[in-house]
């Protein structure tokens, strides 16, 4: 495989909510996300964005439904039907779900811990929606799987 | 051929080109050429036909001796290219075009210009106002471009587009040359 354009991941999920700039903000404020790169047009519409935590990047767009693209919904505009989530490791979850919560976040599964024994890993993590209804895993690794002998 | 071909090909040699820079201060005779290029003139006359053949010098009789040719530079060739010379500079090479004067330059925090297109008409001009502001991980740089509205609708600039759709084209192009500018900071890091 080649190596990605510098400053892109492999992968990096798009997402559309019908609010794109409250949207940034509030994954900055809830979640800890930075704006790379914020392209305004008219009326303050977002025509493109990029958002980094760590080495993962998403961009935030707004849902379109005059438009070309009227399968670009927020899930808040579905019925709060999700088709996908979004699962990333933080350093300290606690903090984390904290945050998260204080900023509106609704959680949908507190804090817990996964054990699935020495010879496995360890992670303790916790779901949320966010503002526009996305879900969002949350994890923080515990502990690595011993090291085959 | 052309005629630009010509003078390149009478252009290709050093000899050629040494008797070009003779040409240049005075006309001079076949016989001051092959010496002060210390050839023979038998070899310098090959030379002097080429460059004759494709226009780049001219024989004089008009001396008081018939028998002694005068050679001579002509301008033409060189002008054609000059000119050839000039276009390729000005399609690819470097050039210089003044986007517009800085109005306001409030370091670190603020800058201010004049912006205006390759496309713009004399008078026609935009304003961008830069803003640089401390954030958790370094600098929030924010480009705001205003102004557009003053431009006819059908302006060159706009591409055909109009509205929301030109003002997403314009954010886009700010977006490619605000990124490459953060990787170009970053690698200097």
């Amino acid at each position: 495989m080649k190596p990605t354009p510098s400053g892109w991941p492999r992968v990096s999920p798009a997402l559309y909510y019908q609010d794109a700039a409250q949207a940034i903000d509030w994954l900055c404020r809830a979640f800890g996300f930075e704006v790379r790169l914020k392209v305004e047009g008219d009326g303050g519409r977002i025509e493109h964005s990029e958002l980094v935590f760590g080495e993962g990047l998403i961009m935030v767009g707004e849902s379109e439904k005059r438009e070309r693209f009227p399968y670009r919904r927020s899930p808040r505009e579905v019925g709060g039907f999700n088709t996908q989530n979004l699962m990333l490791y933080v350093d300290d979850v606690e903090a984390h779900c904290r945050r998260a919560r204080e900023a509106g976040a609704k959680i949908v599964s507190e804090p817990s811990t996964d054990d699935y024994g020495e010879e496995y890993w360890s992670d303790r993590g916790y779901e949320c929606e966010d503002v526009g209804g996305h879900h969002w895993w949350f994890y923080q690794r515990l502990r690595d799987p011993k090291p085959k002998a | 051929m052309t005629d630009l071909d010509g003078t390149l090909i009478a252009l290709s040699d050093p000899t050629r080109r040494g008797v070009i820079d003779l040409l240049r201060r005075k006309p001079r005779r076949a016989g001051e050429l092959s010496a002060a290029l210390e050839m023979s003139p038998a070899a310098m006359s090959r030379h002097l036909r080429v460059l004759r053949t494709h226009g780049l010098v001219e024989e004089d009789h008009a001396g008081p001796d018939a028998r002694v040719r005068i050679y001579r530079l002509r301008r033409e060739p060189f002008r054609e290219l000059r000119k050839w010379l000039d276009d390729v500079e000005s399609a690819r090479g470097p050039r210089t075009f003044e986007v517009g004067k800085v109005t306001l330059w409030d370091p670190p925090r603020r800058l201010e210009l004049e912006w205006r297109g390759v496309n713009f008409k004399p008078g026609e001009k935009t304003s961008v106002e830069v803003t640089f502001t401390e954030s958790a991980s370094g600098t929030l740089v924010t480009v705001r471009h205003r102004g557009w509205s003053s431009l006819p609708e059908d302006h060159p600039v706009r591409h055909g587009l109009v509205g929301p759709a030109f003002s997403r084209m314009i954010g886009l192009w700010w977006g490619q040359l605000m990124t490459s500018l953060r990787e170009h900071v970053e690698t200097r890091r």
